[in-house]
């Protein structure tokens, strides 16, 4: 008789609570739930930059090959020997040659030729500049230069700090070009400060500061080798890191033995591998990086870790990645100040270690659940777990008696 | 013959520690269990309040707070509900006692002892329903020991259904209990005690359902 009671009463219990679990988790249920974040995360200004990482060493900046200036000419003497440094203007050799007369035409053509291409240089980074300053903040009406913009290849629809940074580069790849050009001219202008009329002799100068690395006794062509003092990286990027490395990116490179950090550019990528293609073998590609500031210590032929910066932003809105949910389109659950969530999609921006930028959808100061990771109905309460840790007394203090009775009273009324 | 409290034995074995009330001629060990059950009961609060059960209305504040003022102010939470957590176990055990020995007649000290066991009782669903209520993400209303889940589908109103929330299956077997000490200990009519332990109840459930049905925020 017992027995039978108990059973009865088990089955009983039991049955109830599967019915209330099972009310509680069908699809379309009434029940209210109060989510227990364990963590979240707040919405933060943040920076993201996306690098990728690989090794390089320090190189000269460049080798220059010095050829004979002319054909019929009759070599005199060597000036310099190999390990001499040299400077912009320091003679290398003599030579006279009949054809002197004609060197110094051809080389006063070039001068003319090299300023007036270093002018017009000018004149499209004043355009660029100009440019530059005529775009508003806001996304308002951008006055079209429309021969720039083909020039540029920038999209109708870009944004104005896409814009921006498109014209930044541009204007960095055009002042290179002008100093490249303003190279040029002075060193046609020392070749012909070293042409003695009388004597019908010449002397070759040096036109980058360096060490003479190889001299040619032969006196065959190139005649002189000089390294420059100016160093830059050379390194290999992997296949992978080749689809993302674009020249004028810029990079940072830490050298063993240098304590800052070396910031540079991207200036030149192979993209025909070091070795000759083959099946079974991973393929590296050289790539020069130029140095912005020159290092103090570090030699020739140093190591270093060089990492690309491939994409950045900054101050973004930013969350850790796994506030983030949803594969085609992304959300996150939003903490709201009433106590409830709610699901918002988002559109994400750039991601890397570990943050996300979020372009729409959130703002800096919001707050985001984290775990637990199972989707919660929208519009329900939470509760967070208690982080003893954070607790401090200055935050406390900051309590208005109001509020601490408030909350006294939550705690001791509420359930 | 002495009596010593268990409230273990009380829970598992009532019909000899009925046996053994109706027998006493002194009884002993109270203060001490008690005190040890209050204790118990303040970290039973303490748990869960840590694990955040109850705190809605204050949750809103995180956006708002700094994190370090967010969790300092869940300190002042705590202080509140260690505060209930030493009235709660006062009023159940000791006040209510007063009207069951006053109608029943039964000695004071006896009462106290069988709320005693309704109480330890109480507590252990309490500790119980802590993990179901964090594991599965719910709330003392929608608690699956309770009546809150099938209130939720018969009423759209809100305070029905935190007073069904309030009614759990470990009340109706603390019910049970003491009806089953009060029936024997006291010579008055069993539906005396039956109607007193409902009444008592009654008016448990309809202030609990209160309490989880407030917003302490509005009246500020």
């Amino acid at each position: 008789m017992k027995r039978w009671v108990s059973i009865v009463v088990a089955v009983i219990v039991i049955g109830f609570i599967g019915t209330n679990v099972y009310l509680i988790f069908k699809e379309d249920s009434k029940v209210q739930h109060t989510v227990h974040v364990e963590k979240w995360n707040r919405v933060q200004e943040r920076d993201i930059v996306e690098t990728f990482e690989t090794d390089g060493i320090l190189v000269p900046k460049e080798k220059q090959d010095v050829y004979l200036p002319l054909e019929n000419i009759e070599f005199q003497q060597f000036l310099v020997e190999e390990g001499d440094e040299v400077a912009v203007g320091t003679p290398l050799f003599l030579y006279t040659s009949p054809e002197i007369d004609s060197l110094k035409e051809t080389l006063e053509s070039d001068i003319t030729q090299v300023e007036g291409e270093i002018e017009g240089v000018e004149d499209y980074i004043d355009s660029l500049e100009d440019y530059q300053r005529s775009i508003p903040t806001t996304t308002s009406e951008i006055e079209v230069d429309s021969i720039l913009e083909d020039g540029l290849k920038i999209d109708v629809h870009a944004s104005s700090e896409m814009i921006e940074s498109t014209i930044e580069q541009e204007i960095y790849k055009q002042e290179l070009e002008k100093r490249k050009l303003e190279e040029q001219k002075t060193k046609y202008e020392n070749q012909l400060d070293n042409i003695n009329e009388k004597e019908n002799s010449a002397s070759m100068v040096s036109n980058i500061d360096g060490v003479v690395v190889d001299v040619n006794k032969n006196l065959g062509n190139p005649i002189i080798t000089i390294a420059s003092n100016e160093l830059a990286i050379e390194g290999e990027f992997s296949e992978q890191q080749l689809k993302k490395a674009e020249t004028g990116m810029k990079l940072t490179a830490t050298a063993s033995g240098e304590k800052r950090k070396l910031e540079g550019t991207l200036d030149k990528i192979n993209p025909y591998p070091v070795d000759e293609p083959a099946l079974d073998q991973k393929n590296a590609y050289k790539f020069v990086a130029s140095i912005l500031e020159q290092p103090e210590t570090s030699s020739i032929g140093t190591k270093t870790t060089v990492s690309v910066v491939t994409a950045e932003v900054s101050d973004v809105p930013a969350v850790r990645d796994g506030v983030i949910h949803g594969k085609k389109t992304s959300y996150v659950y939003k903490l709201n100040k009433n106590g409830q969530i709610t699901k918002n999609t988002i559109e994400k921006g750039l991601s890397f270690d570990g943050y996300t930028e979020i372009v729409e959808g959130a703002e800096i100061g919001e707050v985001a659940m984290l775990t637990p990771g199972k989707t919660p109905q929208t519009n329900t309460s939470f509760v967070t777990e208690m982080k003893p840790k954070q607790i401090t007394k200055v935050a406390l203090k900051d309590f208005t008696s109001r509020e601490v009775w408030k909350y006294i009273l939550i705690g001791l009324v509420e359930r | 013959m002495n009596y010593h409290l268990n409230i273990v034995k009380g829970l598992f074995r009532p019909q000899i520690s009925l046996y053994q009330l109706q027998k006493a001629e002194a009884i002993k060990g109270v203060i001490p269990k008690l005190i040890f059950l209050y204790v118990i009961c303040l970290v039973t609060f303490a748990t869960s309040t840590y694990f955040g059960i109850g705190t809605e209305t204050y949750s809103g504040n995180i956006t708002n707070y700094t994190l370090e003022k967010y969790e300092s102010g869940k300190l002042l939470l705590l202080g509140g509900k260690l505060i209930s957590g030493i009235l709660f176990p006062t009023l159940f055990i000791w006040f209510a006692s007063i009207f069951f020995w006053i109608f029943l007649e039964i000695s004071y000290i006896k009462v106290v002892i069988v709320q005693t066991f309704g109480f330890a009782f109480l507590l252990l669903g309490q500790i119980l329903t802590i993990p179901v209520l964090v594991l599965l993400d719910l709330n003392l209303v929608s608690n699956p020991f309770s009546f809150g889940v099938l209130s939720q589908y018969a009423f759209e109103h809100e305070y029905w259904n935190s007073f069904f929330g309030s009614i759990t299956l470990f009340h109706l077997v603390a019910l049970m209990l003491q009806y089953y000490y009060f029936a024997s200990l006291s010579e008055k009519n069993r539906y005396v005690a039956l109607t007193l332990l409902i009444l008592f109840y009654l008016i448990t459930w309809l202030l609990t359902g209160l309490m989880a049905f407030i917003k302490i925020p509005v009246l500020f």
